[in-house]
């Protein structure tokens, strides 16, 4: 009983830092109608900033909180300039550009990461807030992972909030479903790109600097975390945030027990989920029939 | 397609056949490797550039091709003439398969799913030492006599290419080519006129896979040794590159673009620490200055 | 020729066609008329197989049609023009026929052999249709009536029995009309095809058709020959009497 449970919360924290950063394509795809391949290199750059900027600041006085918000800033206006300067440049053109623009990014942003921090494997240590174990009732669960789940679904819920309730939200969903009329309504359309796209991109950093201290900071992590990105969407169905949703816990879940049974090789069984998907449901779990 | 085009590519198939003359090892080692690479980009190029299908996981054959005739050569002993059809077939196998789950839906799925069949099956090479030899990679491959020495191996690249790029070229221009370009047009009119589009795209992804499996046989063979990093995604980042960079609305583009990044490579020796942000910087220039790519440079430039 | 029996299809509470059903004989020029909302393009799509009705029956000379892919209508001999023009807009006139030639033979797979050019068949098609001064010309810098010369030739391409027309005459000046209808009529008497069309243009409309169906709300409230139809006092109503919507 108590191995399931922990089990089951490292599925859970896995699965919902997962859903910030799927959010985050999913958002961005769905507006944009950009797949924005450096979602990955994004989150990995939000570790490896949050990284450094805890070595300059230490972990004491709040030291990692400073640090994950400055992920979220350097992220935002990355992606900001980014987009402004040139994704905005290829949005008239074929999608072949723009994938392949993001793709570029993806190889510039993680060769810049390699040259400033290098290949050694980087860790930030748990914040002193966070130490320890939790004692959940049935077993002894470390502190900062049950911050993570809590943040997480903190995150979906305000994800969930600012598009039913908000103006901001309801210019988001309207803009997937239509950007021309939203134009003709009165809306600045490149202003929302650049917001959506710079909010997506920091989501995804603070995701980054969020996990630092439970994963390591490596190369190769960004094609990690973008392959999952990918199967959570492709699962849950591309341009539905309820679909990333659960695709996330699913894929957390199933890693976590992957791990357990056949470990070296659980990825192999998020692989067979997604194909028994692709099989059977090829429009994902909650997506729309006939493709987005 | 221009015969002055087709003349100058068996121009310089005749010229690259005398290279041996020159007795320059450095220069067979160099236009193997091109020749290789040349095979790969045009086959990824039936995808792009005719399909409109990016795959970001194409190195996954590449890796296939060279693993398979490389562990049948070595582990098994099986003869060159034999280990080289079997990992084709191999190939065409995996291609079929993974082919039939990308082309499902849209091409944002074929990408997105281009990319994690490309990573899992780095994964299964990394992970399953005792076949492939993980991350040591498998060495001492040794080719057959006959092929032995760089002036012969050349020669035997140089023939398979050439066979490979006629057939490739029969491909582009039959009508399964025409169909897969009327498919990217405009894929609902194409289906509405008869055309069963996910099938036609399968073939090709097959027919593409393939030929990515012979240039990587050939490169296991060429470097005596194959690594997981064959089928990393850099490895399916630097194809991509030379399709476009070459020119992706071309036939030779991609071949045109082999060429010029293998000899970058070779030019910027001492900054290739930071060759990936190169070939991204690369890649974005292409993207913003000259979409066509050289080829089409040099198109508009014969045309004024 | 083709049978539509009690057709029926709903989106999310909305019934967009309600038990229609209509029958086209071979040689006729059938067309399908109705106020706008009326259903005719889901009708259309639904006999296509663009849509799954959700009950009912498409018979073409007695093969179902119900529930095939678009592509396997298209084999069993129905070929039809799309209301917005879809069309290989990259390129020319000459390649997109080119392209339905290859679809109709099943040609698509065939990756061993160099494209043949089909120099008299392709001619033929854009000589009954009137582009063969267009044959080399980026289908995109067509005009619009021209675009529609060409979706027509696609269609024809693959020699179907039934030729479904979605608004042939939409969007087109008085004279454009006049000679799209001059165009249609020569094919339909060349080609001896049998004709379904929707249609808003009502000189169009009792100048070509033999037989008509009126359709309002997603359901055939008269058919049969333009005298009864235009005596129907349903259809009057219908036209004449309430303002439509």
């Amino acid at each position: 009983m108590m191995y399931a449970t922990i089990q089951f919360l490292n599925g859970l924290s896995y699965g919902l830092s997962l859903f910030l950063v799927a959010a985050g394509l999913s958002i961005i795809f769905g507006v944009l109608r950009v797949l924005n391949f450096a979602h990955g290199t994004f989150y990995m750059l939000g570790g490896y900033v949050a990284y450094e900027a805890v070595s300059r600041l230490g972990l004491a006085n709040g030291g990692f909180w400073v640090a994950v918000a400055v992920s979220g800033l350097v992220l935002a206006a990355l992606a900001a300039v980014i987009e402004r300067l040139m994704l905005r440049k290829l949005y008239e053109r074929d999608e072949i550009y723009q994938l392949l623009f993001t793709f570029a990014l993806v190889l510039l942003i993680s060769d810049v990461i390699r040259g400033l921090w290098g290949t050694q494997v980087l860790s930030i240590s748990f914040p002193p807030e966070l130490r320890g174990a939790q004692d959940v009732g049935l077993a002894f669960y470390p502190r900062y992972r049950l911050f993570l789940c809590l943040v997480g679904g903190a995150v979906a819920i305000g994800i969930w909030f600012v598009f039913q309730r908000t103006r901001w939200g309801r210019i988001i969903r309207a803009a997937t479903q239509d950007r021309e009329i939203l134009g003709a309504l009165g809306v600045n359309v490149p202003r929302v790109y650049l917001v959506v796209f710079s909010a997506g991109a920091a989501l995804a950093g603070i995701g980054g600097a969020l996990a630092a201290p439970a994963l390591a900071l490596k190369p190769g992590m960004d094609a990690e975390i973008i392959v999952e990105c990918f199967i959570v969407v492709i699962i849950g169905g591309l341009g539905s945030l309820w679909g990333a949703f659960i695709g996330a816990l699913l894929i957390g879940q199933l890693r976590s027990i992957g791990l357990y049974f056949v470990p070296e090789w659980e990825i192999v069984l998020v692989y067979l989920l997604m194909v028994a998907v692709l099989v059977f449901r090829p429009w994902g779990l909650l997506g729309k029939r006939e493709g987005a | 397609m221009p015969r002055r085009h087709l003349l100058l590519a068996a121009a310089v198939v005749a010229l690259l056949a005398l290279l041996p003359l020159s007795g320059s090892t450095y220069l067979l080692y160099l236009f193997t490797q091109v020749l290789i690479f040349v095979l790969f980009a045009t086959s990824l190029n039936l995808l792009i550039g005719y399909a409109g299908l990016v795959s970001f996981g194409h190195a996954a054959f590449f890796a296939i091709g060279g693993y398979g005739c490389a562990i049948l050569l070595r582990s098994y002993g099986v003869p060159l003439l034999l280990a080289m059809p079997a990992a084709l077939v191999m190939t065409a196998v995996f291609a079929t398969l993974i082919g039939a789950l990308c082309v499902r839906l849209t091409s944002y799925y074929f990408s997105m799913l281009t990319l994690a069949f490309g990573q899992l099956v780095w994964a299964v090479v990394f992970k399953w030492r005792s076949m492939t030899g993980g991350d040591d990679g498998f060495l001492r491959i040794v080719s057959p006599s006959w092929i032995d020495t760089p002036a012969s191996f050349f020669l035997f690249t140089l023939v398979l290419v050439t066979l490979a790029m006629v057939a490739l070229w029969i491909v582009a221009h039959s009508p399964l080519g025409r169909t897969l370009m009327a498919i990217r047009e405009n894929q609902v009119r194409a289906g509405f006129l008869g055309v069963h589009t996910r099938r036609v795209q399968l073939v090709a992804f097959i027919i593409a896979g393939t030929f990515a499996g012979l240039a990587g046989a050939l490169f296991a063979l060429f470097n005596r040794s194959i690594f997981p990093d064959s089928a990393w995604w850099l490895q399916s980042a630097e194809v991509l590159i030379m399709v476009v960079l070459g020119g992706m609305n071309s036939f030779f583009g991609p071949a045109v673009g082999a060429l010029t990044l293998i000899l970058l490579g070779r030019l910027t020796l001492e900054l290739t620490a930071f060759w990936p942000a190169l070939l991204a910087i690369i890649l974005i220039a292409t993207l913003f200055f000259f979409p066509s790519g050289i080829a089409g440079l040099l198109k508009a430039r014969g045309r004024r | 020729m083709l049978e539509v029996r009690e057709l029926t299809k709903s989106f999310s509470g909305f019934t967009a066609v309600n038990q229609a059903s209509l029958t086209v004989a071979e040689g006729d020029i059938h067309a399908v008329i109705g106020p706008n909302g009326a259903g005719k393009s889901t009708l259309f799509n639904l006999i296509t197989g663009h849509l799954i009705p959700d009950s009912g029956e498409v018979t073409l000379k007695g093969e179902r049609l119900t529930g095939l892919a678009p592509h396997a209508v298209v084999r069993r001999g129905l070929g039809r023009s799309f209301q917005r023009i879809s069309v290989f807009l990259r390129m020319t006139v000459w390649e997109n026929v080119q392209i339905a030639l290859v679809a109709k033979d099943a040609r698509e797979f065939c990756f061993w052999k160099p494209l043949q050019n089909e120099k008299e068949k392709i001619a033929q098609l854009l000589e009954t249709v009137r582009l063969e001064e267009e044959a080399k010309v980026v289908a995109g810098e067509l005009s619009y009536g021209k675009q529609k010369q060409l979706e027509l030739a696609l269609a024809l391409a693959g020699e179907p029995r039934v030729l479904l027309l979605d608004e042939p005459t939409a969007g087109m000046s008085p004279r454009e009309t006049e000679e799209s209808i001059l165009l249609i009529t020569k094919i339909v008497k060349e080609r001896g095809v049998t004709l379904l069309f929707t249609e808003h243009d009502m000189n169009m409309v009792f100048g070509i058709a033999n037989r008509i169906s009126v359709l309002h709300h997603g359901a055939v409230i008269a058919s049969g020959t333009p005298d009864e139809v235009r005596g129907n006092h349903a259809v009057q109503e219908v036209y004449l009497g309430r303002p439509t919507h």
